[in-house]
């Protein structure tokens, strides 16, 4: 028997040749996809891993502080751990911090908006015509943020520079405006408030006017309408001396080289309070300080009583990073006006807007660089006389999907608020609801104001309490609108984005801070971040472990708990409505955090694994069946001789197994050495019991595969076998031409139509279900960062998948074509002989091919579609198109091997084939 | 041993497109054991469909068949290669496995049962006595035609058949190896003394059998015994008259 295998393999090479090929393509094709499969999910599952290693994973917020968008879209809003209203107590806080499991809790507690002024310093010095002796540079500020789409010009400030002399004001701890002790020693009566005097060539003295507001009305003019202006004397060495007004015993400040200037504009800086270890044990707050001291627990109001002005700073860290959109630009215009001193305010407000000038400069102020400077290191301190809390936005869920900010209407208390001027934004449209004035102000003191103890740097610290808010042009109009740029918080406690906290206390600080009627006394915690011992990163194991705490915690308190474990960002579309300032409606991308995305995207990476990991399987075993069917097939007449002299079906069987074994044997180790450098020329990973495992599974496919044709064959009366086919085809009309032909010839082969257009219903079906996995996979991940991050991770492992999939379906038709040509040479030859031309034989076979293409495209395409709609559960439109893709390309492709069949058959001598036949 | 076949109405049927052609139509007749009958008739008269039905490679859709002790319509499909293996059928197209040598194809049949003795020998015997010594290492494409009749009746003799079914042995062959190839199954039906059912339209070869059926559309139209004592010649002479 042996002997009869080795010669039937031998005798019939070619045949042997095309089913070691097939049966070695399905192994190494079922090694590397399969490995494919395996490291796509790996990759998936590592990027997951990778991207849910988050500092924190359990978010606690007061109970019933989640919104209505939030809780329909399992979100947290990028502000949500801010909540200026608190809500959860200390003795909440310590609870959960003693809950078994976790590691860390840190508490923050927003307490709101601190309105400090910051100066922004302005360099004059280019502005000055030196050969003047007297002159005016008008300061014309336009307040610009929301990446410059919102903008308001400001009334110019002046700075009035001479080269006669000036004196100034010396304030004693008394001083009335009738009787103003000067820097030249004698007592001038002011003609308007506090003023410096410039002396004049005649030796009298006139004052130098800025407008005055009464401290009560004060806080009420915005910003932008605040003008002054300064006197600077240009001395004869060429450097600058600043009239400042003094108290008694300050030295004036020194004549500088340079002319500068500087324009006060109002900052709001958010405060929070935080608990400094549990903060350095969960985000390493102390390891971002770069300047100055870290913030410790003990860090607790100081009441500093100096010999004047009673002063109650509270200690704090501020950023070294203000994560804001403002700026002042300036453009300056040198004045040469008839008069300055002697003027009152309004009548050299008129003079000096009256006048032309020559223009001479500008500059671009960043606010964020006056903060920086107000810090000054971890040294610097700023004005505390009010805290204004914002609430969370509110939205109307469109019909889109997109959230529409509600406009929040404000009223006049709302912006009105501490001892500075009115902030330029106050007057824009606000979509933050803003609460009641908070700050304590004891007894006995003047002032509260906030001192640097520190400065960090945001970008060392993870976690979103951190990080600015990402916003981004949803469409065309905006992203050109935007230029392409984020948007970025302006700092306005009512504008939409809310930038992350700039100053950070300690939570002892918070009772002396905040009224005693403050609601928030008791409960100041607007969020709790908690960190679960023993999770580094999604898995089931770690996502078990918190949701097991987190069941604790809520169980314990009765806040609101999430699970941010496995969180990624996503993003939401905002539409924004118009500012005030010419801010047009923008269609924002604004990140929010979607909850429980990780397992989501687990449970798809596992299923579309699943389903990859079937259909290659599938295909593979389809291809090799089809490969073994077509071998057999092509054998059954010897197989029917054999029947004829008396052999039985296990001898047949043996036969085939044998033949099957042999060729099995002998592709296994060449698959597995092909295998492994193409699996490694693609970076995939494949296991080597999987590996080893493919030649025994390939076998008995094999095996499976060879034994319907032989029991075929060994068919209790083998006579068929030998017979040329009596069917007829009499449904088929116009015989007689070439398309007729063609098609009798499909329908008088049934075995071979079906195995051709298996081989392609394979193909197509495959293409198919693998567009309907990627589809299943990227419905189920989209809509979040994690999930294209996933996405991206496995594209590569899936395209090799896809393509090679695709590949083994091509495969399987060229191997059926292969068989196609050895098995009809004869009858072809015998076309041939009879005259037929090269054109008309390649014709023929081109119309079988396409008949046996539209059967394998149209059956490949139900099947696939049919799968494809039960694995998706819904018909998109994509994958209608890939079935008629598919199907087309069956067609063509079947054509086409048509076409190559008839060129291989007219390479053949015809006398060749006439004599096998 | 050889077999006596009892054909008793038989009838096959054949479907043609939307007709059915009836090949075998209420056929009858019996063969003696050892004897050698020429079934002959024009084209499309039945007799290679006959030769198939008595090789059991077809089904009869009615009557019986029984050859020696067993009636084939009663066979079950299991116990059929048992029964091919103890008669030998020569095709008229030969059907030998191209793959395999000449030893190779005579020993085929055998090679899926145990066999006491090395059939490789009783192979080369066969051979030899076709004339083919000396060839046992050819393939099938580097013989004549007659060259493979001669391995076809090698390989239906392996078995040591008590019935021998041959269907145009000599067609496809030249009338002086259509001749010897006669000779052959003639010598060996002595020798074994087998019976040998021979489908042929070819009057010289018919004349040298015992007996001669004559088909026509699936009946038996004329059945001579040729073994009366007549002289050969008078016999050819007398089938030539007949219309084959």
């Amino acid at each position: 028997m042996f002997r009869l295998i080795w010669h039937q393999l031998g005798g019939h090479a070619g045949r042997s040749m095309a089913l070691l090929a097939g049966v070695l393509l399905a192994t190494t094709s079922f090694v590397v996809l399969t490995g494919s499969v395996t490291t796509s999910r790996l990759q998936a599952t590592d990027a997951v891993g990778q991207s849910t290693r988050s500092s924190q994973h359990i978010l606690v917020r007061p109970q019933g502080s989640r919104t209505p968008v939030e809780v329909a879209r399992k979100l947290v809003r990028p502000d949500g751990l801010l909540d200026p209203s608190g809500g959860i107590t200390t003795t909440q806080y310590r609870q959960i911090a003693g809950i078994a499991g976790v590691d860390v809790a840190a508490p923050v507690a927003m307490l709101g908006y601190a309105k400090t002024t910051v100066p922004l310093p302005l360099d004059l010095t280019d502005a000055i015509d030196r050969s003047l002796d007297r002159q005016v540079i008008r300061v014309d500020p336009t307040f610009v943020t929301d990446r410059e789409l919102s903008t308001a010009r400001g009334k110019p400030r002046y700075v009035y520079v001479t080269k006669h002399p000036l004196i100034h004001p010396v304030l004693g701890d008394r001083w009335s405006d009738n009787a103003l002790t000067y820097s030249d020693g004698r007592t001038y009566a002011s003609e308007c408030g506090i003023a410096v005097r410039e002396v004049l060539p005649s030796g009298g003295t006139e004052p130098v006017c800025s407008p005055t507001w009464s401290a009560a009305e004060y806080p009420s003019v915005s910003e932008r309408d605040l003008w002054r202006i300064e006197a600077v004397r240009l001395l004869p060495d060429g450097r600058f001396q600043p009239a400042d007004i003094l108290r008694a015993g300050e030295a004036p400040r020194p004549p500088t080289e340079r002319l500068m200037v500087s324009i006060e504009v109002t900052a709001p800086m958010a405060l929070a309070a935080v608990d400094p270890e549990a903060e350095q044990r969960l985000v390493g707050l102390d390891e971002a300080v770069v300047a100055g001291r870290p913030l410790r627990a003990t860090d607790t109001p100081i009441d500093e009583i100096p010999a004047r002005l009673p002063i109650r700073s509270i200690p704090v860290v501020a950023t070294g990073q203000p994560a804001l959109d403002s700026v002042v630009n300036t453009t300056y215009t040198r004045l040469a006006p008839q008069r300055v001193t002697g003027l009152t305010a309004a009548e050299l407000d008129r003079e000096l807007g009256r006048i032309g000038g020559v223009a001479a400069g500008a500059g671009r102020l960043d606010v964020a660089d006056g903060v920086r400077a107000t810090a000054d290191g971890g040294t610097g301190a700023g004005t505390l006389d009010t805290l204004v809390p914002a609430g969370p936005a509110e939205y109307r869920q469109l019909p889109d999907g997109g959230l529409e900010v509600h406009t929040v209407r404000r009223t006049p208390l709302d912006t009105v608020r501490g001892s500075g001027p009115k902030p330029w934004l106050a007057d824009d449209v606000a979509f933050h609801p803003i609460g009641a004035d908070a700050v304590a102000v004891p007894a006995g003191v003047s002032t509260v104001q906030w001192r640097a103890v520190g400065v960090y740097d945001p970008r060392r610290l993870a976690g979103e309490l951190y990080q600015p808010p990402v916003a981004t042009g949803a469409d065309e109009v905006s992203r050109e609108a935007l230029e392409d740029r984020r948007l970025a918080p302006s700092g306005e406690p009512g504008g939409y984005l809310t930038a992350p906290p700039m100053l950070l206390t300690t939570l002892a600080a918070v009772p002396k801070l905040l009224l005693a009627t403050d609601p928030r006394i008791a409960a100041p915690i607007s969020s709790i971040r908690v960190r679960v011992s023993d999770v580094d990163g999604y898995d089931e194991r770690s996502a078990e472990r918190v949701r097991l705490v987190a069941e604790r915690i809520a169980a314990t308190t009765g806040l609101d708990v999430d699970v941010v474990l496995g969180s990624s960002p996503a993003p939401q579309t905002i539409h924004l409505p118009a500012g005030a300032f010419g801010r047009p409606a923008l269609k924002l991308r604004e990140n929010w955090t979607a909850l429980g995305v990780a397992p989501v995207i687990t449970k798809a990476v596992d299923r579309k694994s699943v389903a990859l990991f079937l259909l290659v399987l599938v295909v593979c075993a389809l291809f090799l069946g089809n490969a073994v069917s077509a071998a057999v097939h092509a054998r059954a007449p010897d197989l029917a001789v054999l029947a004829c002299v008396g052999w039985p079906a296990r001898g047949l069987g043996v036969l085939i197994v044998g033949e099957v074994t042999a060729i099995g044997l002998a592709s296994g180790p060449l698959a597995l050495g092909l295998a492994l450098p193409i699996a490694a020329a693609i970076d995939v990973d494949v296991g080597w019991q999987r590996a080893w495992l493919a030649v025994p599974i390939a076998l008995l496919l094999a095996w499976a595969a060879g034994a319907a044709p032989a029991l075929r064959a060994a068919r209790a009366h083998p006579m068929a076998a030998l017979r040329p086919p009596a069917l007829h085809a009499r449904w088929i009309h116009r015989r007689r031409t070439l398309a007729g032909l063609a098609m009798v010839n499909v329908a008088n082969r049934p075995a071979r139509t079906a195995l051709g257009a298996g081989a392609l219903a394979i193909a197509v079906a495959a293409l198919i279900m693998l567009g309907a996995v990627g589809y299943a996979f990227r419905s189920a991940i989209v809509g979040s960062f994690l999930g294209e991050a996933v996405s991206l991770s496995v594209r590569t492992a899936d395209m090799v998948a896809v393509a090679g999939t695709v590949m083994l379906g091509v495969a399987a038709v060229t191997d059926v074509l292969y068989l196609n040509v050895r098995e009809r040479a004869g009858e072809l030859a015998t076309l041939q002989a009879m005259g037929w031309s090269d054109r008309t034989l390649a014709r023929l076979l081109v119309y079988e091919g396409a008949v046996i293409g539209t059967l394998g495209g149209a059956t490949g395409a139900g099947l696939g579609f049919a799968g494809a709609a039960w694995f998706v559960g819904e018909v998109p439109a994509s994958l209608v198109a890939t079935a008629a893709v598919g199907g087309a390309g069956a067609v063509l492709l079947s054509g086409l091997a048509g076409l190559v069949h008839a060129r291989l058959q007219c390479r053949l001598p015809t006398h060749r084939s006439l004599a096998k036949e | 041993m050889s077999f006596d076949v009892r054909v008793a109405r038989v009838v096959k049927r054949f479907p043609s497109g939307a007709h059915v052609l009836t090949a075998i139509d209420d056929l009858s007749f019996d063969v003696p054991a050892g004897a050698a009958v020429a079934i002959t008739g024009p084209s499309g008269s039945g007799k290679s469909t006959l030769l198939h039905l008595i090789g059991a490679l077809e089904p009869a859709d009615a009557g019986t068949i029984t050859v020696g002790p067993l009636e084939l319509t009663t066979l079950h499909r299991r116990q059929l290669p048992d029964y091919r293996r103890r008669i030998g059928f020569v095709f008229q197209r030969y059907h030998l496995l191209s793959a395999l040598t000449v030893l190779d194809n005579v020993v085929a049949p055998t090679l899926p049962y145990r066999n006491p003795r090395d059939p490789t020998n009783r192979a080369r015997e066969l051979l030899d006595a076709v004339g083919l010594a000396g060839r046992e290492r050819a393939l099938p494409a580097e013989l004549s035609g007659g060259e493979q009749q001669r391995v076809a009746i090698a390989r239906a003799l392996i078995g040591d058949p008590g019935l021998l079914l041959a269907d145009e042995p000599t067609g496809n062959l030249g009338a002086a190896t259509g001749a010897q190839i006669l000779d052959l199954l003639l010598q060996l039906r002595r020798e074994r003394g087998m019976t040998i059912l021979l489908a042929t339209h070819e009057q010289h070869i018919a004349a040298r059998c015992d007996r001669l059926i004559r088909l026509g559309g699936g009946r038996v139209v004329e059945d001579l015994n040729l073994t009366d004592g007549e002289d050969p010649a008078l016999t050819l002479r007398r089938v030539g008259g007949l219309r084959l």
